[in-house]
Protein backbone atom coordinates (compact mmCIF):
# COMPACT_ATOMS: atom_id res chain seq x y z
CA UNK A 1 0.00 0.00 0.00
CA UNK A 2 0.94 3.35 -0.80
CA UNK A 3 2.64 5.92 1.96
CA UNK A 4 0.53 9.16 2.19
CA UNK A 5 1.75 12.80 0.98
CA UNK A 6 0.81 14.07 4.42
CA UNK A 7 3.70 11.43 5.72
CA UNK A 8 5.92 12.49 3.62
CA UNK A 9 5.72 16.03 4.24
CA UNK A 10 6.27 15.29 7.32
CA UNK A 11 8.95 12.76 6.88
CA UNK A 12 10.62 15.34 4.55
CA UNK A 13 10.21 18.67 7.04
CA UNK A 14 12.18 16.95 9.67
CA UNK A 15 14.55 14.34 8.59
CA UNK A 16 17.57 15.94 6.68
CA UNK A 17 18.65 12.60 5.31
CA UNK A 18 15.64 12.28 3.14
CA UNK A 19 15.39 16.54 2.67
CA UNK A 20 19.12 16.15 1.02
CA UNK A 21 18.26 12.89 -1.52
CA UNK A 22 14.83 15.00 -1.93
CA UNK A 23 17.40 17.98 -3.51
CA UNK A 24 19.02 15.79 -5.25
CA UNK A 25 16.00 13.68 -7.19
CA UNK A 26 12.54 14.69 -6.50
CA UNK A 27 11.04 12.32 -8.34
CA UNK A 28 13.44 9.48 -7.47
CA UNK A 29 13.09 10.37 -3.84
CA UNK A 30 9.19 10.19 -3.79
CA UNK A 31 8.74 7.08 -5.78
CA UNK A 32 11.59 5.18 -3.30
CA UNK A 33 9.57 6.32 0.09
CA UNK A 34 6.22 4.85 -1.53
CA UNK A 35 4.42 7.68 -2.66
CA UNK A 36 1.05 6.74 -5.05
CA UNK A 37 1.50 7.58 -8.42
CA UNK A 38 -0.92 10.09 -8.57
CA UNK A 39 1.04 12.16 -5.44
CA UNK A 40 4.49 11.13 -7.52
CA UNK A 41 2.80 13.11 -10.63
CA UNK A 42 2.01 15.88 -8.20
CA UNK A 43 6.09 16.45 -7.75
CA UNK A 44 7.11 15.85 -10.94
CA UNK A 45 4.79 18.40 -12.18
CA UNK A 46 5.84 20.55 -9.51
CA UNK A 47 2.05 20.92 -8.66
CA UNK A 48 2.54 22.97 -5.62
CA UNK A 49 -0.96 24.59 -5.85
CA UNK A 50 -2.82 21.46 -5.68
CA UNK A 51 -0.33 20.09 -3.09
CA UNK A 52 -1.46 23.21 -1.06
CA UNK A 53 -5.33 23.27 -1.72
CA UNK A 54 -5.08 19.40 -0.50
CA UNK A 55 -3.78 20.58 2.61
CA UNK A 56 -4.77 24.25 3.32
CA UNK A 57 -7.05 24.70 5.82
CA UNK A 58 -9.17 27.44 3.82
CA UNK A 59 -9.75 31.29 5.53
CA UNK A 60 -7.31 30.30 8.45
CA UNK A 61 -4.91 33.50 6.66
CA UNK A 62 -4.17 36.03 7.74
CA UNK A 63 -3.42 36.87 10.71
CA UNK A 64 -4.60 40.51 10.86
CA UNK A 65 -4.36 42.41 13.79
CA UNK A 66 -6.60 45.24 14.02
CA UNK A 67 -5.34 48.97 13.20
CA UNK B 1 -8.80 13.75 49.06
CA UNK B 2 -8.51 14.91 46.03
CA UNK B 3 -8.22 18.26 44.92
CA UNK B 4 -9.18 19.42 41.54
CA UNK B 5 -6.35 20.71 39.55
CA UNK B 6 -5.70 24.18 38.72
CA UNK B 7 -5.93 25.34 35.11
CA UNK B 8 -2.65 26.46 33.29
CA UNK B 9 -2.01 27.64 29.88
CA UNK B 10 1.30 27.58 27.71
CA UNK B 11 0.86 29.02 24.65
CA UNK B 12 3.22 27.41 21.59
CA UNK B 13 4.66 27.97 17.87
CA UNK B 14 4.58 25.42 15.37
CA UNK B 15 6.48 26.90 13.32
CA UNK B 16 5.64 28.29 9.33
CA UNK B 17 6.78 24.77 7.86
CA UNK B 18 4.65 21.90 8.43
CA UNK B 19 6.61 20.14 11.37
CA UNK B 20 10.82 20.67 11.02
CA UNK B 21 10.45 24.12 13.13
CA UNK B 22 8.51 23.09 16.43
CA UNK B 23 11.01 23.01 19.47
CA UNK B 24 11.49 20.55 21.91
CA UNK B 25 9.92 21.97 24.03
CA UNK B 26 7.22 23.29 22.60
CA UNK B 27 6.30 19.71 21.16
CA UNK B 28 7.12 18.72 24.99
CA UNK B 29 4.47 20.94 25.97
CA UNK B 30 1.80 19.88 23.50
CA UNK B 31 2.39 15.92 24.84
CA UNK B 32 1.24 17.05 28.29
CA UNK B 33 -1.04 19.10 27.79
CA UNK B 34 -4.44 17.87 28.68
CA UNK B 35 -6.44 19.62 25.84
CA UNK B 36 -4.08 21.72 22.82
CA UNK B 37 -6.05 24.19 20.62
CA UNK B 38 -4.85 24.61 17.27
CA UNK B 39 -4.88 27.06 14.92
CA UNK B 40 -2.35 25.76 12.18
CA UNK B 41 -2.89 26.62 8.31
CA UNK B 42 -2.10 23.72 6.85
CA UNK B 43 -3.63 19.81 7.71
CA UNK B 44 -0.12 18.28 7.84
CA UNK B 45 1.00 20.80 10.58
CA UNK B 46 -2.35 20.08 12.63
CA UNK B 47 -2.24 16.26 12.30
CA UNK B 48 1.68 16.66 13.70
CA UNK B 49 0.27 17.46 16.77
CA UNK B 50 -2.75 15.67 16.61
CA UNK B 51 -0.01 12.80 16.70
CA UNK B 52 1.64 14.27 19.35
CA UNK B 53 -1.53 14.60 21.19
CA UNK B 54 -4.75 13.44 19.92
CA UNK B 55 -6.76 15.36 22.13
CA UNK B 56 -7.06 18.45 20.04
CA UNK B 57 -9.64 21.29 19.26
CA UNK B 58 -9.41 23.27 15.77
CA UNK B 59 -10.03 27.38 16.03
CA UNK B 60 -10.01 27.54 12.41
CA UNK B 61 -13.88 26.40 12.07
CA UNK B 62 -14.45 29.71 14.17
CA UNK B 63 -13.12 32.02 10.60
CA UNK B 64 -16.06 32.41 8.36
CA UNK B 65 -16.10 34.79 4.92
CA UNK B 66 -17.47 38.40 5.82
CA UNK B 67 -17.20 37.46 9.76
CA UNK B 68 -14.85 40.25 11.43
CA UNK B 69 -12.21 38.91 12.74
CA UNK B 70 -11.86 40.73 15.01
CA UNK B 71 -15.46 38.76 16.17
CA UNK B 72 -12.96 35.51 15.75
CA UNK B 73 -10.59 36.18 17.84
CA UNK B 74 -12.99 36.65 20.19
CA UNK B 75 -14.05 34.02 20.42
CA UNK B 76 -10.85 31.76 20.00
CA UNK B 77 -9.57 33.87 22.99
CA UNK B 78 -12.93 32.27 24.81
CA UNK B 79 -12.60 28.92 23.59
CA UNK B 80 -8.78 28.91 25.28
CA UNK B 81 -9.52 30.73 28.56
CA UNK B 82 -13.36 28.80 29.47
CA UNK B 83 -10.89 25.11 29.28
CA UNK B 84 -8.57 26.81 31.52
CA UNK B 85 -10.88 27.96 33.97
CA UNK B 86 -12.53 24.60 33.51
CA UNK B 87 -9.21 23.54 35.37
CA UNK B 88 -7.38 21.76 32.54
CA UNK B 89 -3.45 21.82 31.41
CA UNK B 90 -4.14 23.90 28.33
CA UNK B 91 -1.70 24.57 25.25
CA UNK B 92 -2.87 26.66 22.64
CA UNK B 93 -0.64 26.12 19.71
CA UNK B 94 -0.77 28.25 16.37
CA UNK B 95 1.31 28.48 13.17
CA UNK B 96 4.46 30.33 13.11
CA UNK B 97 5.30 32.40 16.34
CA UNK B 98 2.26 32.79 18.59
CA UNK B 99 3.21 36.20 19.83
CA UNK B 100 3.51 37.19 15.94
CA UNK B 101 0.30 38.66 14.03
CA UNK B 102 -1.79 36.35 16.45
CA UNK B 103 -4.44 38.15 18.55
CA UNK B 104 -5.94 35.55 20.42
CA UNK B 105 -2.53 34.37 21.74
CA UNK B 106 -2.17 37.59 23.95
CA UNK B 107 -5.18 38.05 25.12
CA UNK B 108 -5.76 34.61 25.90
CA UNK B 109 -2.52 34.82 28.49
CA UNK B 110 -3.67 38.46 29.41
CA UNK B 111 -7.17 36.94 30.65
CA UNK B 112 -5.73 33.87 32.14
CA UNK B 113 -3.17 36.05 34.46
CA UNK B 114 -6.30 38.15 35.17
CA UNK B 115 -7.64 35.09 36.72
CA UNK B 116 -4.70 34.56 39.21
CA UNK B 117 -3.74 31.68 37.12
CA UNK B 118 -0.41 30.73 35.03
CA UNK B 119 -0.08 31.12 31.32
CA UNK B 120 3.28 32.00 29.69
CA UNK B 121 3.99 32.30 25.84
CA UNK B 122 7.19 30.05 24.11
CA UNK B 123 8.69 31.22 21.05
CA UNK B 124 8.50 29.98 17.88
CA UNK B 125 10.12 30.32 14.34
CA UNK B 126 7.88 33.42 12.64
CA UNK B 127 7.76 34.19 8.61
CA UNK B 128 10.60 36.86 9.68
CA UNK B 129 12.63 34.75 10.92
CA UNK B 130 12.10 32.53 7.51
CA UNK B 131 12.57 35.65 5.88
CA UNK B 132 15.50 36.29 7.48
CA UNK B 133 17.64 33.59 6.42
CA UNK B 134 16.26 33.42 3.03
CA UNK B 135 16.89 36.58 1.59
CA UNK B 136 20.22 36.85 3.49
CA UNK B 137 19.15 40.58 5.08
CA UNK B 138 20.29 41.04 8.52
CA UNK B 139 17.54 43.58 10.55
CA UNK B 140 20.43 45.04 12.47
CA UNK B 141 22.89 45.57 9.36
CA UNK B 142 20.74 48.88 8.38
CA UNK B 143 18.11 48.90 11.35
CA UNK B 144 14.76 47.60 10.63
CA UNK B 145 11.16 48.98 10.05
CA UNK B 146 8.63 46.01 10.48
CA UNK B 147 4.58 46.92 10.01
CA UNK B 148 1.69 45.85 8.58
CA UNK B 149 0.77 47.09 5.24
CA UNK B 150 -2.66 48.48 6.28
CA UNK B 151 -1.83 49.82 9.46
CA UNK B 152 1.11 51.69 7.75
CA UNK B 153 -1.19 53.72 5.05
CA UNK B 154 -4.23 54.45 7.49
CA UNK B 155 -1.68 55.69 10.07
CA UNK B 156 0.78 58.90 10.30
CA UNK B 157 3.92 56.63 10.51
CA UNK B 158 7.27 58.10 9.30
CA UNK B 159 9.65 56.24 7.01
CA UNK B 160 13.32 55.95 6.96
CA UNK B 161 14.70 54.85 3.48
CA UNK B 162 18.09 54.09 5.50
CA UNK B 163 16.32 50.97 7.18
CA UNK B 164 15.40 47.75 5.42
CA UNK B 165 11.51 47.97 5.12
CA UNK B 166 9.51 45.01 6.21
CA UNK B 167 5.90 45.48 4.96
CA UNK B 168 3.80 42.59 6.32
CA UNK B 169 0.10 41.34 4.75
CA UNK B 170 0.92 43.69 1.48
CA UNK B 171 -1.68 41.74 0.06
CA UNK B 172 -4.21 43.23 1.74
CA UNK B 173 -2.85 46.41 1.94
CA UNK B 174 -5.79 48.96 2.51
CA UNK B 175 -8.56 45.96 3.50
CA UNK B 176 -10.21 48.00 6.22
CA UNK B 177 -13.19 45.55 6.96
CA UNK B 178 -10.81 42.43 8.34
CA UNK B 179 -13.35 40.34 6.97
CA UNK B 180 -11.60 39.62 3.89
CA UNK B 181 -9.83 36.51 2.66
CA UNK B 182 -8.45 36.64 -0.11
CA UNK B 183 -5.85 39.02 -1.71
CA UNK B 184 -8.08 40.28 -4.68
CA UNK B 185 -8.49 43.83 -3.01
CA UNK B 186 -4.97 45.22 -2.56
CA UNK B 187 -5.03 46.96 -6.07
CA UNK B 188 -4.64 50.77 -4.82
CA UNK B 189 -3.54 49.65 -1.69
CA UNK B 190 -0.73 48.72 -3.64
CA UNK B 191 -0.59 51.96 -5.88
CA UNK B 192 -0.44 54.00 -3.05
CA UNK B 193 2.01 51.88 -1.70
CA UNK B 194 3.86 53.07 -4.79
CA UNK B 195 3.37 56.49 -4.81
CA UNK B 196 4.30 56.64 -1.05
CA UNK B 197 8.16 55.01 -1.22
CA UNK B 198 8.61 56.57 -4.95
CA UNK B 199 8.67 59.85 -2.77
CA UNK B 200 11.90 58.26 -0.52
CA UNK B 201 13.10 55.99 -3.41
CA UNK B 202 13.92 55.94 -7.24
CA UNK B 203 11.63 54.37 -9.20
CA UNK B 204 14.51 51.92 -10.55
CA UNK B 205 14.92 50.74 -6.31
CA UNK B 206 14.58 46.73 -6.42
CA UNK B 207 12.11 45.53 -4.35
CA UNK B 208 11.53 42.09 -3.28
CA UNK B 209 8.15 40.19 -3.08
CA UNK B 210 8.49 37.25 -0.64
CA UNK B 211 6.84 34.47 0.49
CA UNK B 212 8.27 31.93 3.01
CA UNK B 213 7.86 28.30 2.34
CA UNK B 214 5.21 26.42 3.88
CA UNK B 215 5.71 23.74 2.79
CA UNK B 216 9.28 21.33 2.51
CA UNK B 217 8.27 20.28 -1.42
CA UNK B 218 9.68 23.92 -2.48
CA UNK B 219 11.65 26.43 -1.34
CA UNK B 220 10.45 30.21 -0.90
CA UNK B 221 8.95 32.36 -3.24
CA UNK B 222 11.35 35.10 -4.00
CA UNK B 223 10.41 37.83 -6.65
CA UNK B 224 12.58 40.96 -7.15
CA UNK B 225 11.36 43.96 -9.66
CA UNK B 226 11.98 47.67 -9.21
CA UNK B 227 9.37 49.92 -7.47
CA UNK B 228 7.79 51.63 -9.84
CA UNK B 229 6.67 48.07 -10.45
CA UNK B 230 4.58 47.60 -6.94
CA UNK B 231 1.35 48.69 -8.61
CA UNK B 232 1.28 45.69 -10.81
CA UNK B 233 2.74 42.88 -8.63
CA UNK B 234 0.32 40.13 -7.46
CA UNK B 235 0.74 39.34 -3.73
CA UNK B 236 -1.37 36.26 -2.12
CA UNK B 237 -2.29 36.37 1.39
CA UNK B 238 1.08 35.35 2.88
CA UNK B 239 3.13 37.79 0.56
CA UNK B 240 5.22 40.14 2.12
CA UNK B 241 6.96 43.44 0.92
CA UNK B 242 10.78 43.69 1.53
CA UNK B 243 12.32 47.76 0.39
CA UNK B 244 16.20 47.38 1.00
CA UNK B 245 18.14 50.02 2.52
CA UNK B 246 19.36 53.08 0.51
CA UNK B 247 22.57 52.39 2.97
CA UNK B 248 23.42 53.94 6.43
CA UNK B 249 22.67 57.39 6.53
CA UNK B 250 25.40 59.90 7.68
CA UNK B 251 26.93 60.34 11.18
CA UNK B 252 25.46 62.59 13.62
CA UNK B 253 28.26 64.40 14.94
CA UNK B 254 26.20 66.25 18.17
CA UNK B 255 25.82 62.76 19.41
CA UNK B 256 28.99 61.94 18.56
CA UNK B 257 30.82 64.64 20.76
CA UNK B 258 28.41 64.36 23.45
CA UNK B 259 29.51 60.74 23.66
CA UNK B 260 33.26 62.07 23.44
CA UNK B 261 33.57 60.39 19.91
CA UNK B 262 34.96 61.35 16.53
CA UNK B 263 33.13 60.01 12.89
CA UNK B 264 37.14 59.03 12.65
CA UNK B 265 37.55 56.84 15.93
CA UNK B 266 34.45 55.34 15.28
CA UNK B 267 35.18 54.25 12.02
CA UNK B 268 38.97 52.90 13.15
CA UNK B 269 37.05 50.95 16.12
CA UNK B 270 34.92 49.14 13.59
CA UNK B 271 37.73 48.09 11.47
CA UNK B 272 39.65 46.40 13.92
Amino acid sequence: MAKSLADFLEELDSNAELKEAYLKNPVATAEKYGLANDDVALIKNKDWDAVQKQFENLGSDPKVHSY
Amino acid sequence: MLTKQEGSLVVVGTGISVAGQMTLLTRSVIENADIVFIGISNKVGENVVKKVNPNTVELNDLYTQGKSRAVTYQQMTDRIVDAVIAGQKVCAAFYGHPGVFVNPSHAAIKQVRALGLRAEMLPGISAEDCLVADLGIDPAAFGCQSYEATQFLFRDYTLDPHMTQIIWQIGLAGEATLGMLNADHCKVGLILYQEVLMELYPATHEIILYEAATMPLYGPKIQRFPLCELANCKPTLISTLVVPSLGLPDYHTGRLTKLGLTQEQVINYRKT
